[in-house]
């Protein structure tokens, strides 16, 4: 039954991947992104060229505080030199884009960065939760190259603020953020809701965790009930098969193997030492990794239990499922803990910081995407307010800052004739045009 | 049953501004029924509507070709028949629909299980459905025509059976009707009988009364005249309530005999397989566990005490279940069965 609702979810249905499927997915949209960053890049430059060198505001819009110097921001007089690297930089040599490597580590920092921010606000759990998970499914399927992280942390935090029902108001979520505004917050949402395919619910290992920890302290406590709900197709092997009472179980709990750090403990500190460790683990690392994308949430807070106290996980498992046929679908489970457990290991220690030599590479990165940005999508504020308000590019090119002030000639124009309508209709009303 | 219906055969198109004028202008010779109010529509089997005097001018002669443009069909008189339902559609509808059953006309009492009688309904209506819809005409027919000729016997039988059934249901209605009647006229005749005795008892007691010697002999003859009367009275309504009676039971006898036909139709039904389950097996109830009524769980246990939470509606037994079942929802789902493998750009 809980197997046949989670496959129901949009989790399972759109953001679950194997391995192989998951790395196919981003090289392809690093590729198609790479060849859009290209042609954009040509196109700016032609653009320029036939306007001989008019600058067009660059990189204007939010910039979280961030502690890697990106010439974007960390080289004080952004606006024009940054337009005009942008030229004059790779005009002669081919455009070297990222690869898809090269993105995921790029995200994996902002991941950690969005959490930091997340912490700021001191947000609960599931928003530090759901936001690094925005952020990683958006970047499954558009590229850095295409949006800058950077520029969305604020926007995928906001969301997340409202997709979780936490409510804040917007102007005090932009007071506390430097260097931005309420629009730029804004201005990217519709992108970043449609690259998450709409799919605002993320399911949480958290709770699971705490209904396994319920189960295990009900087991120490000799108390546990086996569910007598008949799990097998075969009603025989149900009624000649006992499976072990409460006093059993809770006997198997307190002769776990001891654990090589501390090994004199009962079962119910362990299980509560677990619990804690667990949850860091699943609040902190497992969201800078893939598991998400490649496990359900129960395996992934087994896994976490796996991590801290192996022995405990196996118990788990095998006191739901007793019966001698679940023991081919029991070494399955074991065996997919273990590489879910591998996948976690990746995100590293809990509350560890990030360590000099990504820090070193993340730079890197950041300063290749420097050049290879598609700068079409550079200004999101301009470019959502153009969708808005159903502007061709053609119309608005060349115009700059003065775009701004024709739109606002036009609305004056429009209300004008509006209130003379008005008027003469009112006029009317009572047949003074009678003839 | 919306569906275009593709037809092989040119159907008369309906719409709603044009059938007024269709109703009253005959579409082969346009004469119009303000010039001729006595006019009828007839159709045959292409289902083109046109007025009595067109067919009998036209096949008085024999069979000829439909007058409509366009039409192969080769009509004859004799088939020429008043339309029945204003949607010509509908009125070709049920005549498919009477020809196929003409044929498949088995009875639930011809199958052993519910199920293939269910069955054999399903594949008329499907064959229906073609024929109705001009899908796969050929084959169809083909079909209906080597049914026809396979079960010519049991068609004819059950054909019979109908028959019989349906004269036996009129006979049986003429028998009702007939009793009805004379009970009617046998209430109507008693009436007439107890006025014409009530007359002649008092003609019977003016006249001893006009004989009577003295006052006490008269008080006598009127006691006892009134006494005959309450006595007829009472013989009377013995008499109305056993006819009554007997024309329930002569009633009774027709039903019976009438339910008879249907109750003999009732079928052995498939095996008992116990309980219906509406749900076919699924539970609400987890394999993976059951939710006990508390937990010891340190940040909850000052919740019975917390009323500015409890009176909002929280039930703590919510949040056991919910964790309970969470920790189980997709723990056995298989990595590799993920299925978003697909590679489709958002951007």
């Amino acid at each position: 039954m809980e197997d046949t609702i989670y496959l129901a979810s949009s989790q399972h249905k759109l953001w679950s991947f194997t391995p192989e499927s998951l790395s196919s997915v981003r090289k392809a949209t690093n590729a198609a992104a790479a060849a859009q960053v290209r042609e954009a890049i040509m196109r700016a430059r032609e653009k320029k060229m036939m306007n001989g060198g008019v600058v067009k505001s660059g990189n204007s819009n939010g910039m979280v505080d961030s502690d890697i110097g990106t010439p974007a921001d960390g080289s004080g007089n952004g606006n024009g030199v940054g337009a005009d690297g942008l030229a004059l930089g790779p005009d002669e040599k081919e455009i070297e884009c990222l690869t898809a490597e090269e993105e995921l580590k790029l995200v994996r920092y902002y991941c950690r960065k969005i959490m930091d921010i997340a912490t700021v606000f001191e947000f609960p759990t599931n928003i530090k939760a759901t936001a690094p998970t925005f952020l990683r499914r958006f970047f499954t399927r558009t590229s850095p190259m295409t949006y800058h992280p950077k520029t969305l942390l604020t926007t995928i935090l906001y969301l997340t603020t409202k997709t979780e029902n936490h409510y804040i108001h917007l102007k005090d979520f932009s007071s506390k953020i430097p260097k931005s505004s309420p629009e730029e917050i804004l201005a990217p949402e519709f992108v970043v809701a449609m690259g998450l395919r709409w799919c605002f619910e993320v399911k949480h290992p958290f709770r699971g965790l705490e209904g396994a920890i319920m189960e295990l302290v009900k087991v120490s406590e000799g108390k546990y009930i086996h569910p007598t709900h008949p799990t097998t197709s075969d009603p025989q092997e149900t009624n000649t098969f006992n499976p072990p009472t409460p006093a059993e179980w809770q006997a198997k709990l307190h002769n776990l193997p001891p654990l090589p750090t501390s090994p004199h403990l009962p079962p119910k500190p362990r299980i509560e030492r677990a619990h804690g460790k667990a949850r860091s683990i699943l609040s902190g690392p497992v969201l800078l990794t893939d598991a998400y994308f490649l496990f359900t949430p129960p395996q992934i807070y087994l896994s976490s239990i796996y991590l801290v106290d192996p022995p405990l996980a196996h118990f788990f498992l095998d006191l739901k499922h007793p019966y001698p046929h679940q023991s081919s679908l029991l070494q399955t489970l074991k065996s997919i803990i273990e590489s879910c457990a591998e996948e976690v290991r990746k995100g590293g220690e809990p509350g560890a910081q990030i360590s000099k030599e990504e820090m070193d590479e993340v730079k890197r990165i950041d300063r290749k995407l420097y050049f290879c940005r598609n700068p079409e999508k550079v200004d999101l504020v301009g470019v959502s307010k153009q969708a808005k308000r159903g502007v061709t590019e053609d119309e608005e090119s060349g115009t700059g800052g003065n775009g701004e002030a024709e739109r606002r000639e036009r609305e004056v124009k429009k209300r004008k004739l509006e209130r003379e309508k008005s008027f003469r209709e009112g006029e009317e009303l009572f047949g003074s045009q009678t003839k | 049953m919306s569906r275009a219906r593709g037809v092989a055969q040119p159907m008369p198109v309906m719409e709603r501004r044009e059938r007024v004028d269709e109703d009253e202008i005959c579409p082969v010779c346009k004469s119009s029924r303000y010039l001729n109010p006595n006019m009828k529509f007839l159709i045959n089997e292409c289902y083109h509507k046109m007025c009595e005097s067109c067919v009998d001018r036209i096949f008085t002669l024999g069979p000829a070709n439909c007058p409509v443009v366009g039409c192969p069909k080769v009509l004859r008189k004799a088939k020429f028949k008043k339309q029945t339902f204003e949607d010509i559609a509908i009125e070709r509808e049920v005549d498919i629909r009477k020809r196929v059953h003409k044929v498949f006309n088995k009875r639930p009492s011809d199958f052993d299980t519910l199920k293939q009688y269910n069955d054999y309904l399903e594949e008329v209506e499907s064959l229906t459905f073609n024929l109705i819809h001009g899908i796969d005409l050929a084959e169809t027919e083909k079909k209906l025509s080597a049914y026809e000729s396979l079960n010519k016997s049991s068609i004819a039988a059950n054909a019979a059976l109908a028959a019989s059934e349906a004269a036996a249901f009129t006979h049986n209605q003429e028998l009702e009707r007939q009793s009805i009647i004379a009970a009617r006229q046998a209430a109507a005749q008693e009436i007439e009988d107890e006025k014409r005795e009530a007359k002649e008892a008092k003609k019977d007691m003016v006249r001893a009364l006009a004989h009577a010697k003295d006052e006490d002999e008269a008080k006598r003859i009127v006691a006892e005249s009134e006494k005959k009367i309450a006595l007829k009275r009472s013989s009377a309504r013995r008499k109305e309530e056993e006819a009554k009676l007997k024309a329930a039971q002569g009633m009774a006898g027709i039903k019976a005999s009438l339910l008879a036909g249907s109750r003999r139709q009732r079928m052995d039904e498939e095996e008992d397989t116990g309980p219906f389950d509406p749900l076919g097996g699924y539970t609400d109830k987890s394999k993976y566990f059951v939710v006990d009524s508390s937990y010891d769980i340190p940040w909850l246990a000052d919740l019975p005490n917390r009323q500015d939470i409890l009176s909002g509606g929280y039930f703590v037994e919510e949040y056991y279940q919910r964790c309970l079942f969470e920790a189980f929802s997709g723990l056995s789902i298989i990595p590799e069965d993920a299925p978003g493998s697909d590679i489709s750009m958002a951007d």
